[in-house]
């Protein structure tokens, strides 16, 4: 299966992206996801995705916890938000 | 009705409040607006603000906000607009603006939905200067008029 992964803001510069495509086994979840992007983006990815600042969204949803992926799901990374 | 829109363009205070009434058409007895604008940069280096948003979750996230006011008090018709992208000193930033049949109701639901706004709302901002740019945190008070609405304020 392939998923969406959107950067915004600070994680969006320091990635230096603001969109990739991954693929991913099925019965993913999105502890493996961040394990990909770690593997595929670098050491110095590893502080942005697994951070304890980083926030996680799925399909528009807040992830607290971890939850299984499906196929063209749309996962993005960003900083805590800092509101309007 | 609520109407929540992003736009990097300006808006025009006079026709949202025109629409506004009109679709109260009798109904309301209350409206109350509230605009936000960028202050004037306090350092010389500062050349303006970059606003930054997730589109799709950003509108969802201040229509949670507004659900959530329309459950705490009686409203009839709720606009807000938010602009992104770059903004300059005194530029307008957000429009709240809230019709009700009393006032007592628009009042708090225009202070309150633009309290929530200020923390959850999906909105990132950057201060751009001239010579490098900083992205900026939600501040102390931003949290606590938000938390005041948890305790005793109703």
């Amino acid at each position: 299966m392939k998923v969406r992964v959107l950067f915004f803001a600070s994680l969006r510069e320091e990635i230096g992206s603001d969109e990739i495509y991954v693929s991913l086994p099925e019965g993913s979840t999105t502890d493996s996801l961040a394990a990909a992007l770690c593997s595929e983006l670098g050491d110095r990815a590893v502080p942005l995705i697994k951070g304890d600042s980083v926030r996680v969204a799925v399909n528009l949803e807040m992830l607290d916890g971890v939850v299984e992926l499906h196929d063209n799901d749309e996962i993005a990374y960003f900083p805590q938000v800092t509101g309007g | 009705m609520v109407k929540i829109r992003i736009q990097e363009s300006d808006f025009c205070i006079d026709d949202e409040w025109r629409k506004c009434r009109e679709r109260l058409a009798g109904r309301g007895g209350a409206l109350v607006a509230f605009a936000g604008l960028v202050r004037d940069l306090k350092d010389d280096e500062l050349v303006g603000l970059y606003l930054e948003h997730y589109p799709g979750m950003t509108e969802k996230s201040i229509e949670s906000i507004v659900n959530n006011a329309q459950e705490k008090w009686s409203l009839l018709d709720v606009t807000v607009i938010h602009r992104v992208g770059k903004l300059q000193a005194r530029d307008q930033i957000v429009l709240v603006l809230v019709g009700s049949a009393h006032r007592g109701d628009a009042f708090a639901a225009c202070e309150y939905i633009m309290d929530f706004l200020k923390t959850e709302a999906v909105f990132w901002k950057k201060e751009i200067g001239q010579s490098s740019d900083k992205w900026i945190q939600s501040t102390a008070d931003d949290y606590k008029r938000r938390s005041s609405w948890t305790s005793d304020r109703q």
